[in-house]
């Protein structure tokens, strides 16, 4: 019994972990639109900035 | 201290900065072929071929954040499942002369899990382990825990560093290269020095002796020497007995004090070099090593310090401390005189500030200040220098959260080696800086206030308050070096803890994966006469500030409810 609930828990975590990583996907967003050309800014608008 | 101290301490440092540029220029080209072939390339890529196809790895494929985050997922739940049982049934299985009987389910948790996120907390004694486990199963750990913390740094790093691309590398590559070329070439040597001073090797069976003065003793034997070289060299600290770094079969004399000191630093340190060989800019790795350097001298100073100067409460009763002809002086209980006061000091102010957790004496008996030094260490997130791979992304996240805090103070968009620190950026690194101070101090605070924990600390009050942050603290940061003083192998130490050791290695690794994959999308943004340069002493004493800063602000309540309170009160 108690080896089911080792078991168990280091699954669920490992679950829990995987949710994480789709958590943390979608913080950083999607790859398409970070790969989009940006118009590169002068340095006079970085220093304004 | 003393002037053989000193000196040793002095021959330390020049090591550990001959070592740096000579390891971190090696590992560069490990990681990173386009700096060069590293040293034995055909030998190791032949080897490693070997192992991609019995393994069915495609070497040529990289891997997007997300993929090489859920391969490390994988590896690690499957090392956790098997050892859980390995460990479970040890007693049918070979190589166990001394029939140890498989070990207990709670145990076997807490110690599969240990292992595999390379902390090493040891909540078993001696007499335990066989030694199949040790070697296949904890050693073999100790390898691909630290590997596996080598190939997130990397993935990091290269992040930090490519432009517009989607992939970090491949993590199976990674691991094992990290292996092959680095950690097994390291051991070996370590390992002949260390049987050439004493260390035992050998397979067999403990051996009951008489003793001249009449008493039994049992001689253990066992494969000491190359266990030891990785609980060192990969910051892992699992020792092969229960006394660790104490015990003359794993640490006899004071050369190999010395060399276990320096295995500890040697790669962590190494890899801020690596960092700047990778980034083309060598004055950002020095930058962070020279943040690691301090935090790890200044907390080893005071320990070293503090530990000779003796317990005040002895010297009030007329005790004398000091050093003489017949006496290592000092505050010497839980200290071996081989080693002597100051040597732990600087052992223990290393061990925990580098993941390893090995002890050469027992922090639990050491005076209140050094107390927190260690603690303190560990709460910094095993950043000084940290344990492979994991010490230099802890560093860079700081680096991070640096610029960020630079950024705010001007008013312009943060930058870091040309890229953009932005919004969702900042949000991971936030989450990996909360992360530590949920699980610590949520789970000590559980910890005080359920009756069954509170059985375990040996001592009250803020003493034994600091026992079971220590052990959390411990856990979280994947040190695994004990306080010494808590009874931890109960349901409740060994199932939270392992918990925490868990999400203490997984849940930041997972973080860091994902910011070096946001940035590894950005283009390069070059330097204007805006942007703050981060590869100058300025940067690092900012570096160094938002450590102290942030570790203080999160941590100084409870480290003052413990050992400030203890020092102050004067009862220890």
């Amino acid at each position: 019994m108690a080896d089911v609930a080792f078991v168990a828990i280091i699954i669920a975590f490992f679950g829990l972990a995987a949710l994480f990583v789709r958590f943390c996907d979608s913080v950083i967003g999607a790859d398409d639109e970070m790969l989009a050309d940006e118009p590169v800014s002068t340095d006079s608008e970085r220093l304004a900035a | 201290m003393t002037i053989p101290n000193w000196l040793a301490l002095g021959l330390l440092i020049v090591a550990i900065l001959v070592t740096v540029p000579l390891l971190g220029g090696y590992m560069a080209k490990v990681y990173d072929p386009s700096l060069g072939k590293p040293r034995g390339d055909r030998f190791f890529s032949a080897v490693e071929r070997a192992v991609y196809r019995l393994c069915g790895v495609n070497a040529e494929r990289e891997q997007r954040w997300n993929v090489y985050a859920l391969s490390l997922l994988a590896f690690t739940l499957v090392s956790v499942l098997v050892l859980y049982v390995q460990l479970r049934v040890q007693g049918h299985l070979f190589l166990n002369p001394d029939h140890y009987k498989g070990i207990e389910p709670k145990l076997s948790f807490n110690t599969a899990v240990s292992f595999v996120t390379n902390t090493n907390w040891q909540a078993y004694g001696d007499g335990v382990m066989s030694h199949l486990s040790q070697m296949a199963g904890l050693a073999f750990h100790n390898f691909v825990s630290a590997a596996a913390g080598a190939a997130v740094a990397v993935a990091f790093i290269r992040g930090l560093v490519r432009r517009r691309t989607r992939t970090l590398g491949n993590f199976w590559v990674d691991m094992t290269r990290t292996c092959t070329r680095i950690l097994l070439p390291l051991t070996f040597l370590a390992s002949i020095v260390l049987l050439s001073q004493g260390v035992i090797q050998n397979f067999n069976a403990s051996k009951t002796v008489h003793t001249v003065s009449g008493q039994v003793q049992s001689i253990p034997g066992g494969p000491v020497a190359s266990q030891e070289a990785i609980k060192e060299g990969g910051q892992n600290g699992g020792g092969f007995f229960g006394a660790n770094s104490i015990h003359p079969f794993e640490n006899p004399n004071g050369i190999t004090t010395f060399l276990e000191i320096w295995l500890e630093l040697a790669i962590p340190f190494s890899l801020t070099f690596t960092f700047g060989k990778m980034a083309r800019d060598k004055k950002q790795g020095w930058v962070v090593f020279a943040a690691m350097f301090v935090l790890w001298l200044g907390m080893l100073l005071l320990i070293a310090s503090l530990e000779p100067t003796g317990n005040p409460h002895l010297t009030a009763v007329g005790a004398n401390q000091h050093v003489t002809s017949t006496q290592a002086g000092g505050n010497f209980e839980g200290k071996d005189a081989r080693i002597g006061n100051a040597a732990c000091g600087v052992f223990g102010g290393s061990t925990t500030s580098t993941s390893s957790g090995a002890v050469a004496c027992q922090h639990d008996s050491l005076l209140p200040l050094s107390g927190a030094g260690t603690l303190v260490n560990m709460m910094y997130g095993e950043i000084s220098p940290g344990g492979t791979g994991s010490g230099l992304f802890g560093m860079l996240i700081f680096a991070l959260l640096a610029v960020f805090i630079a950024g705010l103070m001007v008013g312009r968009t943060p930058e870091y080696l040309g890229k953009k620190i932005q919004s969702q950026e900042m949000k991971l690194v936030a989450l990996y800086l909360l992360l530590p101070a949920i699980f610590i101090l949520a789970f000590a605070a559980a910890a005080v206030v359920i009756p069954t924990a509170l059985h375990s600390p040996a001592n009250a009050g803020p003493h034994g308050l600091s026992e079971m942050v220590y052990a959390y603290t411990s856990a979280f940061n994947n040190n695994g070096s004990a306080f010494g003083g808590l009874a931890a192998n109960t349901l409740w130490y060994d199932t939270t803890l392992g918990i925490v050791m868990l999400a203490g290695r997984i849940l930041p690794m997972i973080a860091v994966l994902a910011i070096g994959g946001s940035l590894s999308r950005k283009k390069f943004v070059p330097a204007t006469a805006g942007t703050f340069p981060t590869g100058t002493p300025l940067f690092g004493s900012l570096l160094f500030g938002v450590v102290i800063i942030v570790v203080g602000l999160t941590y100084f309540p409870v480290v003052s409810l413990g050992p400030i309170v203890e020092h102050l009160a004067g009862r220890f």
